[in-house]
């Protein structure tokens, strides 16, 4: 299906233009229009919408918008004192050989009796006729319109159709907003009849619970047990539902930790340095710690030696003097004591093993004595002279400073080289080539880290109530089972083999096939439209052999897998996510069997110039196969793109300004 | 039903109900029926449902 034309009164910058966006058979659908910012590119894409479906999505904060009517319209119908002012868009669209006429208006009055004129919103209306070429076209109103719209575009996918290329690069983060928002699959549920097989599974289960009120009523146990099914079943889609919003809410956090690591790897440059700074930064601690502690080791050297010094004479002197006695053997012997009177006790020379003789008793008898009186002054001797030695010893005092002096010059050296790195750092962080201060990127940068410290904790969290959700869950079906085990044995020993019980048989079966229905379908749809959106994005992008494989979820939302395994829908380019959600839109065309129109707002604003050529020539491929209708600024109908065009025939329209006043064709031709 | 097959009834939705009936044609129409009446807009009433359910099972009886 296509759009023939659409013709807009008053509508915002529009005050009476109409385009044609004609088709030459067996040729390329492709229309262009080039307006600067500001002219009226937005404003039609907003008209068809509002024509379609009775609102302006693309219109950003309607409350700080103007008024749907042309303000200028409005003063020159002031002016000559008219009551009123009708906005109008009217769309023809064609499809399978048939043309249909969408028209929405809006009548506005001119209230005077204000102190300043305004504009009094009255009622709209939505007219469509169908199949405007045969004689006595059908006109529907209301509902009946809606309907007729629906079947072409359909509303809930309608976003697959009418693009915003500012808003290609979030496309994919509303695939799946929340679980009841789930408008693709919905879609996908409605067009391929499951929607109507659901119904069918509800009104189902709805009539087996009265048959089963019913059973229970004849039999009072068989009502006991099903109430306690029926308990079990509430209580398993609570879990179900629960289960549901912890999936959900561990997807956004995935989502929320893919952000930001992307965010982290936009500036690894600057990461990067800041992690050096703090590994520099600790290394300087160390390093001050290890001086601190070498400048004490340095003042007790100075110390001790400076006492060494000191006394050195008067300690030489005694040493001299200890030397000289104990050369004269004026020092007592040194002899053992214990050895002295064991050998005395044991009438045995403790030595060579003799027994003592009464002489050697009266000897050794002596010596202990001589000993008891001398060994006081003997030890004293002895520890003063080690105390003596080791004070005169001053030879190492040259080396063992040299040592700790060295020590001291590589720690500072150590200092000096981290402090000039870390300067060298901060200066290149002052200098990088953002707004922010380097500060400013820390603390992004923390926070950041911190954000995913804290979404890797919720996913924890989630997992293990996940787990005890799950084994409730797991508990509960096994109860429901044996209960239904139970119910039919019950049943069967009361002989209930009546028409209630037959009935709740028949139902449960039917039931089965049903869900067995709607799963291999939901399963086969979505499989398809992965395949299909993969080979499209193959197709298109030019890096043939980054990406391996594509998986949608439950809910349609899309994860890209790099040829190495990565998720890398968070790092793709914006040309990449625009051929992306291209793919992504084609396939559901596919799928949902609306081969409709596209488009695209401003498609190229995310874009870079050198893959504009390839996104270009991609839509010309397109286009002969659907309408395209692409809306550009001048300077994204650069020369690449114009270039790809020029080997296919299209519509050009060129729009201006009249005045700033209205949105007018400049110049129209078919190239 | 005739020939099992209802003009309402999407391929896909027709084809793997033929494979999960296939022992089961009794059950195939009542699914077919009901699904035909839902398009119509005539089976969302609890007695189009029951009295559907009661003329298929009581066809098919308690296996």
């Amino acid at each position: 299906m296509r759009i023939d034309s659409v013709k807009i009164e008053n509508y915002r910058s529009y005050k009476d233009i109409e385009f044609n966006f004609l088709k030459k058979e067996s040729s390329h659908d492709l229309h262009v229009i080039v307006a600067q910012n500001g002219v009226g590119k937005t404003n039609l894409l907003n008209a068809i919408e509002w024509c379609l479906y009775g609102d302006e999505p693309h219109l950003g904060n309607e409350k700080e918008s103007l008024p749907l009517a042309n303000i200028y319209v409005f003063d020159e119908l002031k002016n000559c004192g008219k009551e009123s002012l009708n906005v109008k868009v009217e769309v023809i669209i064609s499809a399978k050989g048939e043309s249909h006429k969408i028209r929405r208006t809006r009548k506005f009055n001119i209230d005077y009796d204000l102190e300043k004129p305004e504009l009094v919103q009255l009622e709209e209306n939505l007219l469509v006729w169908k199949n405007i070429d045969l004689p006595n076209p059908e006109l529907l109103k209301d509902t009946f319109a809606d309907d007729l719209i629906n079947v072409f575009f359909r509303k809930d996918i309608r976003r697959y159709f009418f693009f915003d290329g500012e808003q290609l690069t979030s496309y994919f983060e509303k695939a799946r907003d929340s679980k009841n928002d789930n408008k693709i699959k919905k879609s996908i549920m409605s067009l391929s009849q499951v929607e109507i097989l659901e119904n069918i599974q509800k009104r189902l289960k709805s009539t087996l619970t009265d048959y089963k009120k019913e059973a229970g009523d004849q039999v009072p146990c068989i009502k006991k047990i099903n109430t306690n099914i029926l308990e079990r079943e509430k209580k398993v889609e609570r879990l179900e539902n629960d289960i549901n919003e912890i999936e959900i809410s561990n997807e956004k956090a995935d989502k929320e930790i893919e952000k930001k690591n992307v965010f982290l790897n936009d500036q690894k440059g600057v990461s990067a340095k800041i992690d050096k700074l703090n590994e520099l930064d600790s290394k300087l601690n160390l390093e001050q710690t290890q001086r601190d502690e070498i400048l004490k080791e340095l003042h007790r050297f100075i110390y001790d030696s400076t006492l060494k010094i000191a006394f050195y004479k008067a300690s030489r002197k005694s040493l001299k003097f200890i030397d000289k006695q104990d050369a004269a053997g004026k020092l007592p012997p040194a002899i053992d004591k214990g050895i002295l009177i064991e050998s005395l006790n044991s009438k045995n020379c403790l030595v060579c093993g003799n027994s003592l003789t009464s002489e050697s008793k009266l000897n050794i008898e002596k010596l202990i004595e001589t000993y008891n009186i001398s060994s006081a002054a003997s030890n004293m001797l002895s520890k003063l002279k080690g105390s003596l030695e080791d004070t005169i010893n001053l030879q190492n005092f040259r080396s063992d400073k040299g040592k700790i002096l060295d020590k001291l010059k590589q720690n500072e050296d150590k200092i000096k080289k981290y402090e000039d790195e870390l300067n060298t750092i901060d200066a290149t962080l002052n200098d990088y080539p953002t707004e922010e201060s380097k500060n400013d990127i820390e603390i992004k940068l923390r926070d950041a880290r911190n954000y995913i410290k804290a979404q890797e904790g919720l996913i924890k969290q989630n997992l293990l109530k996940l787990g005890e959700y799950n084994s409730n869950k797991v508990n509960l079906t096994k109860e429901i089972d044996c209960l239904k085990l139970e119910l039919k044995d019950v049943m069967e020993k009361q002989n209930i083999l009546n028409a209630v019980y037959r009935n709740i048989k028949f139902v449960e079966k039917s039931l089965k096939i049903i869900s067995k229905i709607i799963n291999e379908i939901m399963t086969e749809s979505r499989n398809k439209m992965e395949k299909s959106t993969l080979d499209y994005f193959l197709k298109l992008i030019w890096k043939e052999h980054s990406y391996e494989s594509l998986k949608l979820d439950d809910s349609y939302s899309m994860e890209l897998f790099h040829n190495k395994g990565y998720t890398c829908l968070g790092s793709c380019s914006a040309a990449e996510k625009a051929l992306l959600a291209l793919s992504y839109t084609l396939s559901l065309h596919d799928l949902t069997g609306q081969n409709s129109l596209l488009f695209i707002d401003t498609p190229l604003s995310r874009v870079s110039d050198e893959n504009r050529n390839f996104f270009a020539s991609v839509i010309a491929d397109i286009s002969k196969t659907r309408q395209i209708i692409l809306a550009f600024t001048p300077s994204e109908y650069s020369n690449e793109v114009k270039m790809k065009f020029n080997n296919i025939p299209f519509n050009k329209i060129e729009l201006a300004t009249n005045n700033e006043k209205e949105t007018i064709k400049k110049e129209v031709k078919y190239v | 039903m005739n020939d099992n097959h209802s003009k309402l009834v999407n391929s896909n939705i027709q084809e793997k109900l033929n494979d999960f009936t296939a022992n089961n044609k009794n059950m195939r129409d009542f699914i077919l029926e009901i699904f035909d009446q839902e398009i119509k807009g005539s089976a969302r009433y609890k007695n189009t449902y029951k009295s559907l359910i009661e003329k298929y099972s009581e066809q098919e009886g308690v296996k």
